[in-house]
């Protein structure tokens, strides 16, 4: 864990709640991707902010950065069946000594692209960030091997 | 931009630090090895245009948008 951090807490320490909130403490969380956060240069820093009024969605907010803030939604809530793989070195990284299990030793977030314009909002479930909720370590991850998309419209759910 | 023509097999150097090489030419697609320092991070410029375009733009538009959206985003429930 990185120094003024402190665990993300769950009911049940790691296990999710039985009902719809994957992380039920209503607070806020630390968070650091040690390699950074693509496309964001500085302090890999940030935090993962719940909102009661968006949820399930949050908002990664730079620790450095406030202008920096990102929707993320629990890749659960878009696709329930969701497939992660990882590198042993990914594990290694975020301090994982086991297989990543979704709800489980691993939280999974998609980010999220509003609509705007002629867009649609869509999501990239090709680079899900995952987070270890024990050491607050996170990183983008791509899924390589799969054939999730980096845009995946969200048309079906509206 | 520079241009270089590179066969299968062939590389290139960026800097001193930094060797990409062809590995793999397909249909429609390149597969490419980087060898460099661990500490010079490679991006997909795909995934960090798509983060920067998903920046939350506190706006009227932008809050009916994600509460649209949210209304529609459900959890599963977790077997019992």
């Amino acid at each position: 864990m990185f120094p003024g951090s402190r665990p993300i807490a769950f009911k049940d320490n790691l296990v999710p709640p039985s009902d719809t909130a994957l992380l039920a403490t209503g607070e806020n969380a630390e968070i650091l991707f040690p390699e950074g956060l693509p496309g964001f240069v500085g302090s890999g820093r940030f935090v993962l902010v719940y909102s009661k009024e968006y949820a399930p969605v949050y908002f990664l907010q730079s620790a450095s950065q406030p202008e920096v803030s990102l929707p993320v939604v629990p890749v659960q809530a878009v696709d329930p069946d969701y497939n992660l793989a990882m590198s042993a070195s990914d594990c290694e990284l975020l301090g994982l000594r086991e297989q990543p299990c979704l709800g489980g030793n691993v939280l999974c977030f998609v980010v999220l692209v509003l609509a705007s314009g002629d867009k649609q909002s869509a999501c990239n479930l090709m680079a899900p960030i995952v987070v270890n909720p024990v050491t607050s370590l996170a990183k983008q991850i791509v899924q390589f091997e799969s054939d999730y998309p980096s845009v995946f419209p969200l048309a079906s759910f509206q | 931009m520079l241009v270089l023509r590179r066969n299968q097999g062939q590389s290139f150097t960026v800097g001193d630090a930094v060797e990409v090489r062809v590995l793999q030419i397909g249909r429609g697609f390149v597969k490419i090895g980087i060898i460099g320092p661990r500490e010079i991070e490679v991006v997909r410029t795909e995934i960090a245009r798509l983060n920067q375009n998903a920046l939350w733009k506190a706006s009227g538009e932008s809050d009916e948008t994600l509460k649209e959206l949210v209304s529609h985003l459900r959890l599963p429930r977790k077997a019992k």
